[in-house]
């Protein structure tokens, strides 16, 4: 019998060894992994102006309602946004963190040119938000945004890039396209605890490849 | 000046800011040359336009990339062609927005704390337990011996 209760009080030494060691080594880890980044290759592909031209008809103007991403699991109510005052893009509310924001001054994904869709990458109120995982795209990987006319526009990725902020190219990044392209944007890179802002944007490159009802 | 009326067009309309923008004009038949006046734009006063394998007599092209700093709105950028002809094409400037978007707060990259960090709670408060347990066993038999 002593020799359990002493057995036992070493269990609970033990135990409380180890928890106090875990808790110590967790509490020092970051509790998600760092966002993905595309790979580098692909950030010198699109800089050296890697293009994919769509040859299906494009569609007349509807107003984008959702974004569908099987490759990364992204199901996302989207919302018309403009620019605010200072020139920068209306983007999605923190407090929202699985919304995504199109921008409406430009144009609508499946017209002619580049639409360009915006969603946070992480929010304090759920950890990792909607583009999380944009980085993890690929060129072929399918994107799917469903029309206010109730159609289905299909856009296929052709290039990825992780762009300084401080140097985002935005004529690059929003440029005229003569047939319908698409833009997913969101933050990523390093994390200036300074300034409390990524420093980096990561932009994943779509061209058009036609649509469903 | 010719009896023709000069017209002209510009792909893409709506353009935007840093894109390349063609400017397509039609002087009439006898004309050799035009010229864009890009002041507006934020251009060059005085752009020669040209003639290519693929456009008719009197037909000048050119193709220029918008500075990333013009104006959204409406454009009517003016031409004056050889044979004495003026006009005038007319397009719109979509804004673009002008800086990298902020989408996100940082949690995924500062926030720790692990799922090891619930254990090692959980693994110390059975410790506790089980060491409680231990000694008031023992203090049980210390009373009843």
């Amino acid at each position: 019998m002593r020799f359990l209760r002493n057995w036992l009080i070493g269990l609970s030494l033990a135990l409380i060894v180890a928890g106090a060691l875990s808790s110590y080594g967790g509490k020092n880890q970051l509790r998600w992994n760092a966002p993905a980044a595309p790979p580098a290759w692909e950030a010198r592909a699109t800089a050296h102006g890697t293009v994919a031209v769509s040859t299906a008809r494009p569609l007349a103007r509807s107003v984008p309602r959702f974004i569908w991403i099987p490759a990364i699991r992204v199901w996302a109510r989207i919302e018309a946004r403009g620019l605010r005052p200072n020139g920068t893009a209306v983007l999605p509310s923190l407090n929202h963190p699985f919304v995504t924001t199109w921008f409406d001054r430009g144009p609508a994904p499946g017209q002619r040119g580049t639409a360009a869709i915006f969603g946070h990458v992480d929010s304090y109120k759920v950890g990792p938000a909607v583009f999380y995982k944009l980085g993890v795209l690929r060129p072929g990987d399918l994107v799917y945004i469903t029309l206010d006319d109730q159609q289905v526009a299909i856009f296929r990725v052709y290039a990825l890039a992780m762009y300084q902020k401080s140097a985002f190219p935005t004529a690059v990044v929003y440029r005229y396209t003569q047939w319908p392209t698409l833009r997913l944007i969101t933050c990523g890179g390093l994390f200036d605890q300074r300034t409390h802002h990524y420093l980096s944007n990561v932009v994943a490159f779509a061209v058009y490849v036609g649509a469903r009802r | 000046m010719t009896g023709v009326r000069p017209s002209g067009q510009v792909t893409p309309n709506p353009s935007a800011p840093g894109t390349a923008t063609t400017f397509d004009v039609f002087c009439g038949r006898q004309a050799v040359s035009a010229t864009l006046f890009g002041v507006t734009l934020g251009l060059a006063d005085l752009n020669l336009m040209h003639s290519t394998a693929t456009t008719a007599p009197g037909e000048f092209v050119l193709t220029v990339t918008l500075p990333a700093s013009i104006a959204p709105g409406h454009y009517h950028p003016g031409f004056d062609c050889s044979n004495g002809n003026i006009g005038a094409v007319s397009f719109t400037v979509d804004p673009i927005p002008h800086k990298a978007p902020e989408t996100g707060d940082g949690t995924t990259a500062t926030q720790t704390g692990t799922p090891l960090t619930s254990v090692g709670y959980g693994l110390i408060g059975l410790g506790a337990l089980t060491g409680a347990g231990a000694i008031a066993w023992r203090r049980r038999v210390a009373q009843r011996g």
